[in-house]
């Protein structure tokens, strides 16, 4: 390796995370710790109904049983010190106010905030017409868009209000694709959280603009536990996108979200992703412990779920965005690019049920790593002996920037009947000599050249995600891996 | 007796019908040539008389040498001298082409009452029969079509067709994306191997096949249907004017 | 300690120092840290990562008679050993009845000087140093129940030792018989030492003279010094009421050659367990096998390489056919350590499904730590392609000969890696005697 080549690899591993900086704005913050008590609290917040606070209490019953079993997953390639759940505090909202009427109500220190994030909550963005929640440390502070939606018959709102405005339909809904009881962080998250997205779009609707949410986590010392609940009704559509940040930290802060996705018959779902919580320091202090479960069924014949990532935050990545694809002729899709650098971990991947006749799907997992860090694809297809004919297709591939890194890939495979294809193809590498060579010998620099080639590598990729966030995620990829090079 | 005698013949694939009652006779000795527009249905006569079972024979008969070739396998027809060249040839990999043939050949041998060729015989046809299409004797050790150009493999299919030696050849789209010189060669080769005892059904969507390989009659399939059959000028009046004049003539009630 | 752990400790005690010879000190302390680490980590449970496909403590049932050497073994005189080998090896031949190394029936004259080939209790006697320098020195005792269990009851086996440039030009074969009429619990072990710039191939080749449920808890180490040529080929074609766990563990030296061909064509539960360290630079290893379930057949591969040293390459090509109600199973990490630079690794497993009740679960894994390699794996699970069958059947084949010939065209692609040509023809003959059915 050259000088200049190791020289460039070393500044992006240690390039800076640009969205570090703290808000100063009051915020309600629950005392530390996790107990029944805390549960009624949190549910007392905006006065939920008996049957949801039943349901918190018995995903609470279970999260316990299974932190008294040590029965926390341990078969991901992750090693970090045992979290101190009682070191927490599972609630925190930005201000004693819990609901905006309008964005003027809004704390300005917080709108700053979204500025300096780049959120699309001002008039340049209606004209990019993208409607926008947004959920600040646990609570949902601004929807916009609202009305314009509502005229299509589309709700969009947040979780809190959902359960005030829409009971029967999120009481129908919750846990049906994530049961409270499927994992140790969804236990968590079903018994503590607090707030997140709700979207309902009817039959046969084509949702007319992007829905995004932005999630922010403020407070030292909390947790964020948003739970996200996107129902699209027969044939219709709806493009999804979730932004993540969160301060530059000492201590480590804990994520645990859930996503649960339902596709009925002919609906489409389109969910894109562009993690960049903070990532802790170069020697590994701080940064977001991101533990999430997202999946969807596509509950009805010829439905589809596509899931596009760009992951490049956190100090712990654990995330398996999944499609149980239960409908005859469903399509399920995993797209993701994971970048880690410093002392990151990422084990993310992806599992394809496939249940129904003819179901398809195809991942394309690229995993990039620099610095220390190590990246790992971890994924399931399986196809059950009912789904004749399915077929699925998967490529990992993995680029390795620096000798101090590690790639890994561990996919599962299980075919249960003679019906069906499964094709699973990875491959490990490092950006060629002989083609930064090609590049030099055309007058590109070391840097420009390697920035080429791993833009190469994710493009397929990144052409997955809307134009609104397709140039979000290549300057962040462009800002991970400059660092402070041109 | 004929060869072939396809009586009122219709067929379906997934519920859509395809042929819709299509007659056509042909005498031992005969070359017949099929033309017909995209979607007239030319294939799938093809894979019937082939025998893939996707395609479903909803109503009439087809008689080969008087006997019924629907009731049999496709194995069976094989071996009682039905060839189809492949519109596209499959490729087997790891399947060699001298495996593959000693095996086809020796099948069809018994199958008539002859006995196996020796591997000295074996071999020594193979290399008289590959000379015939111009293909290197060499290809006993490749896999049947794999890594072949797509010139390679229809005359592949000749060469088969010659190891075969079936009575009734049928061509499915030969000509299809070769150049001049393969076309020639493939059309030699089948010429050399007209005969007496042995037809052709030649099924083509343009005449330049038919300059080489002359047809003694030529049918034009249209919607499911032979709507009309004539000599070899038929085929150069379709070249020359297209379909459509025959498509007024149909729709103008006599 | 569960009540299986419980009885295999209970059977060490006993026969510590008697059965189990104790008089090297060495031996005695490898079978007392291996038994002990064995009572630690008892059978694996349900939850054990590496053994989720294949429940193996439901298969180790509890009246196996936990047998010891020069008890039970079969009488020499009724085995016509002829009859039970690969059809056109004559050469060096040893037997294994139950785990114990039969001179009768072995057939070891001939061999080049040099060539040591007998029986592995003989062999630790007679030169002690053995068991100093390789028995068990690539083992992991610590974390594999099944290795610490066979080296705790280490008897007797086959051993080949074969000195510094000194070629074995026939290959050997070792004929591992399983003869129990009563289910029994056996540990054969097979030590193979190939000197440096040695060449040597072996053909373990596993058989079932009895019909009673047997567990045969097999180990073969292999060490390759520098410059050294190592083919070991296991021919896994026992009765259907064998279980059999399968472990071969090989280091090799800088610049040496190990390949290893995996055939499974019989058996009711097989698991295979292979670990490749290449223990210097520009090693070559190869991984190779086919494996094909009929009935109710369960066969389990799993592979390891740990790449550690720079400008090694391996090559690992699974061919995988499952009718009837069989599960195949394929697990193969490809591991390469910080320093392993310009590491080549390739995998590819690729299975054909017959039936609907046959299952087949695939685990390709890489993990990788130097940048500088060049590493893939594929896998794929199908079927037979239905279009080439109604190609072949077109050309007069019948339907049964058309899909015999893909599936040998399927294997062929492995079965082309097997050096030992009347072994490649009688996997291939087996292969038509598992496919009758189809």
């Amino acid at each position: 390796m050259s000088v200049s080549e190791k020289d460039f690899l070393q500044e992006v591993a240690d390039s800076d995370y640009e969205y570090g900086f703290v808000t100063e704005i009051d915020a309600d913050t629950a005392p530390k710790g996790l107990s029944e008590d805390t549960v009624r609290l949190i549910a007392s917040k905006r006065d939920e109904p008996a049957w949801l606070v039943e349901w918190r209490l018995k995903a609470l019953r279970h999260w316990e049983a299974m932190r008294d079993d040590e029965a926390y997953p341990q078969w991901a390639h992750l090693h970090y010190p045992e979290i101190d759940f009682q070191d927490i505090s599972y609630y925190s909202a930005p201000n004693s106010k819990p609901k905006y009427e309008s964005l003027d109500e809004v704390d300005p220190e917080l709108l700053r905030t979204f500025d300096r994030l780049g959120i699309p909550l001002q008039e340049q963005k209606v004209l990019a017409g993208v409607a926008v929640d947004v959920v600040m440390d646990s609570v949902s502070v601004a929807t916009t868009f609202k009305d314009e939606l509502a005229k299509h018959g589309i709700i969009f709102c947040s979780f809190g209000e959902a359960i005030e405005q829409h009971p029967e339909l999120v009481k129908k809904y919750i846990g049906s694709v994530v049961p409270s009881t499927d994992n140790f962080y969804a236990a968590l998250n079903s018994a503590v959280f607090s707030d997140g997205s709700f979207c309902y779009i009817p039959p046969g609707v084509r949702c007319p603009m992007e829905l995004s949410t932005y999630f922010r986590i403020n407070q030292a010392g909390t947790g964020q536990f948003e739970r996200t609940l996107i129902i699209a009704d027969e044939n219709s559509y709806v493009s999804y996108l979730e932004g993540c940040t969160a301060p530059r930290r000492d201590e480590h802060q804990l994520h645990a979200a859930v996503v649960e996705i339902i596709a009925m018959e002919g609906a489409e779902v389109k969910y894109s992703t562009i993690q960049n919580w903070y990532p802790g320091s170069l020697d590994g202090r701080g940064g977001v412990y991101n533990f999430v479960t997202k999946r969807g069924i596509c509950n009805g014949r010829g439905a589809k779920i596509s899931w596009t990532q760009l992951e490049t935050g956190s100090a712990i990545t654990w995330k398996y965005p999944s499609v149980i694809l239960k409908g005859d002729d469903s399509v399920g899709e995993f797209y993701s690019v994971a970048f880690t650098k410093g002392k990151q971990q990422a084990d993310t991947g992806t599992k394809m049920i496939h249940l129904g006749h003819n179901t398809s799907s195809t991942i394309i997992s690229k995993g990039i790593s620099a610095g220390e860090s190590n990246n790992s694809y971890r994924g399931l297809v399986k196809i059950n002996p009912k789904a004749r004919n399915a077929r699925n297709f998967s490529q990992c591939d993995s680029l390795l920037l620096g000798d101090r890194c590690g790639a890994h890939t561990f996919p599962y495979i299980e075919v249960q009947n003679s019906s069906s294809q499964v094709e699973h193809e990875a491959t490990t590498s490092k950006v060629g000599e002989d083609q930064i060579f090609y590049c030099n010998q055309r007058g590109i620099g070391e840097a420009e050249a390697i920035k080429l080639i791993v833009n190469g590598f994710c493009k397929e990729i990144l052409a997955e995600l809307p134009m609104e966030f397709a140039v979000e995620a290549q300057k962040l990829l462009a800002i991970e891996l400059e660092g402070s090079v041109g | 007796m004929s060869m072939l005698q396809v009586k009122n013949l219709h067929v379906e694939i997934e519920g859509t019908a395809i042929l819709k009652g299509l007659d056509l006779t042909i005498a031992p000795g005969e070359v017949h040539a099929i033309m017909g527009p995209n979607g007239s249905g030319k294939s799938t006569l093809a894979s019937v008389l082939a025998g893939r079972e996707e395609y479903e024979v909803t109503a009439g008969e087809v008689m080969f040498l008087g006997e019924d070739l629907l009731e049999m396998e496709v194995d069976e027809r094989a071996r009682e001298g039905v060839f189809l060249a492949f519109q596209y040839p499959v490729e087997l990999p790891g399947v060699s082409m001298s495996n593959f043939l000693r095996e086809a050949v020796n099948s069809v041998r018994e199958h008539r009452g002859q006995e196996s060729l020796s591997a000295v015989d074996f071999l020594r046809v193979m290399k008289e029969k590959a000379a015939l299409v111009e293909l290197n004797p060499d290809l006993k050790k490749r896999s049947v079509n794999e890594g072949f150009s797509g010139g390679e493999k229809k005359r592949n299919e000749i060469f088969q067709l010659a190891m075969l030696e079936p009575k009734l050849a049928i061509l499915d789209e030969t000509d299809s994306g070769l150049d001049i010189d393969a076309l020639r060669i493939v059309a030699d080769g089948v010429n050399r191997m007209r005969a007496e005892d042995r037809s052709f059904l030649v099924i083509t969507h343009y005449q330049r096949l038919l300059n080489h390989i002359v047809p003694d009659v030529v049918h034009v399939l249209l919607d499911g249907r032979i709507v009309r059959t004539g000599d070899s000028s038929l085929a150069l009046r379709l070249e020359e004017q297209g379909y459509d004049w025959l498509k007024e003539e149909l729709a103008t009630p006599a | 300690m569960s009540q299986i752990t419980d009885r295999f400790v209970t059977a060490f005690k006993l026969h510590d120092g008697t059965h189990l010879n104790g008089s090297n000190e060495r031996l005695r302390e490898l079978r007392r840290s291996a038994i002990e680490s064995f009572g630690k980590l008892g059978l694996p449970g349900r939850k054990s990562e590496a053994w989720k496909y294949t429940p193996i403590s439901r298969y180790v049932r509890d009246d196996f008679a936990i047998d010891l050497a020069g008890r039970g073994a079969a009488d020499s005189d009724v085995v016509d050993v002829n009859s039970l080998r690969i059809p056109g090896m004559d050469g060096p031949l040893l037997v294994l009845v139950d785990g114990v190394f039969s001179s009768e029936l072995s057939r070891t004259d001939g061999l080049p000087e040099g060539v040591v080939a007998g029986s592995l209790r003989s062999a630790l006697a007679e030169q002690p140093e053995i068991a100093e320098s390789y028995l068990a020195s690539y083992n992991d005792i610590e974390s594999q129940p099944f290795e610490a269990l066979n080296t705790a009851f280490i008897q007797d086996g086959a051993f080949i030792s074969v000195a510094d440039r000194t070629d074995v030009a026939e290959p050997l074969e070792i004929l591992m018989l399983t003869s129990a009429e009563a289910p029994r619990f056996l540990q054969p072990r097979i030590l193979i030492q190939a000197g440096e710039n040695a060449g040597v191939q072996v053909v373990e080749h596993q058989r079932s003279l009895g019909n009673a449920a047997c567990f045969n808890n097999s180990l073969c180490e292999i060490y390759a010094a520098r410059h050294a040529r190592v083919s070991h080929i296991r021919l896994q074609d026992e009765g259907p009421n064998a279980y059999h766990v399968s472990t071969t563990r090989i280091r090799q030296d800088g610049e040496s050659d190990v390949s290893t061909f995996t055939a499974t064509l019989g058996g009711r539960l097989i698991r295979n367990n292979l670990s490749f360290l290449p223990d210097g630079e520009h090693c070559t290893s190869h991984l190779n096998g086919v494996f094909v379930g009929t009935g109710d057949r369960h066969i389990d591969n799993h592979t390891f390489v740990d790449h550690a040293w720079p400008n090694c390459e391996s090559n690992e090509l699974y061919k995988g056919i499952l009718d009837d109600k069989s599960i195949g199973v394929f697990n193969g990490k490809v591991f390469v350590r910080r320093d392993a630079q310009k590491t080549n690794a390739y995998q590819s497993n690729n299975s054909v499904v017959l039936s609907e009740s046959a299952k087949m679960f695939a685990k390709p894994e890489l993990e990788i730590y130097a940048d500088d390699v060049k590493c893939s794996h594929g896998a794929t699970t199908g079927q037979l392609d239905e279009e080439a069958v109604f190609y072949l059947r077109s050309r007069g084949i019948d339907a049964k000969s058309a899909r015999t010939m893909m599936l040998n065209a399927f294997a062929g692609e492995a079965l082309d890696l097997i050096s030992v040509v009347p072994v490649r023809e009688h996997v291939e003959a087996l292969l038509e005697r598992e496919l009758v059915k189809l």
